[in-house]
């Protein structure tokens, strides 16, 4: 599934284990979910959401 | 002033090198039991001992595991994605073995392939290995 999360990353200068230290999974979860290899289940992604303040919809839109 | 939130510090580095540990701990443990329960009944064969320390000796890396197996914590850490890499592997052991068993059956039945007893090393090595290349095949779909 199409998301925008590498482009939220970027706006904050995170790298991917930053990003999975504030959301308790590993570097490779991250990786796959950015490239559209892997979709996150429901309680991660509304942890990302949350994390970035924006809907779900908003980054797991296409 | 506010520090920017890019600069903040993260946990990032605690919970990787937690993660490393407990996998390096747990990693080194497993392979001390693995070899415990291979060589435990090899030296306990001409044991003259009590009857009940020679089971408990045999027994005790069984209760090691239990006891590992039964704690609610996640003692992996692992995540999401890895939880599914490891069903699949497992899938993909279990299915490669049980259908692998039922064609050599079949092939052995018409003399093809020479009949010979399956022994439990066998076997469990077959789907080590199994899980194994599962594991790694599945972990390379996700690099």
């Amino acid at each position: 599934m199409k998301n925008r999360l590498k482009e939220l990353r970027a706006e904050r200068s995170w790298s991917q284990s930053d990003l999975a230290g504030h959301l308790a999974v590993s570097r490779q979860t991250i990786n796959a979910i950015e490239t559209e290899k892997y979709d996150p289940s429901l309680p991660l992604a509304l942890k990302i959401a949350r994390l970035f303040k924006r809907p779900v919809e908003e980054i797991f839109g296409g | 002033m506010e520090t920017p939130q890019s600069q903040q510090p993260t946990n990032t580095e605690s919970t990787e090198s937690k993660r490393m540990v407990r996998r390096s701990l747990l990693g080194f443990f497993s392979f001390m039991l693995g070899i415990w329960m291979v060589r435990a009944p090899k030296y306990l064969v001409g044991f003259e001992g009590p009857a009940w320390l020679k089971v408990g000796v045999l027994l005790l890396p069984w209760l090691v595991l239990g006891i590992a197996v039964s704690q609610k914590h996640r003692l992996w850490l692992e995540d999401e994605l890895e939880i599914l890499i490891n069903r699949r592997a497992l899938v993909f052991a279990f299915y490669v073995a049980f259908f692998g068993c039922i064609a050599l059956e079949h092939l052995q039945a018409v003399g093809f392939v020479p009949a010979f007893a399956w022994t439990n090393k066998g076997l469990m090595t077959t789907l080590a290995l199994l899980l194994l290349a599962g594991l790694g095949l599945s972990k390379l779909r996700y690099r």
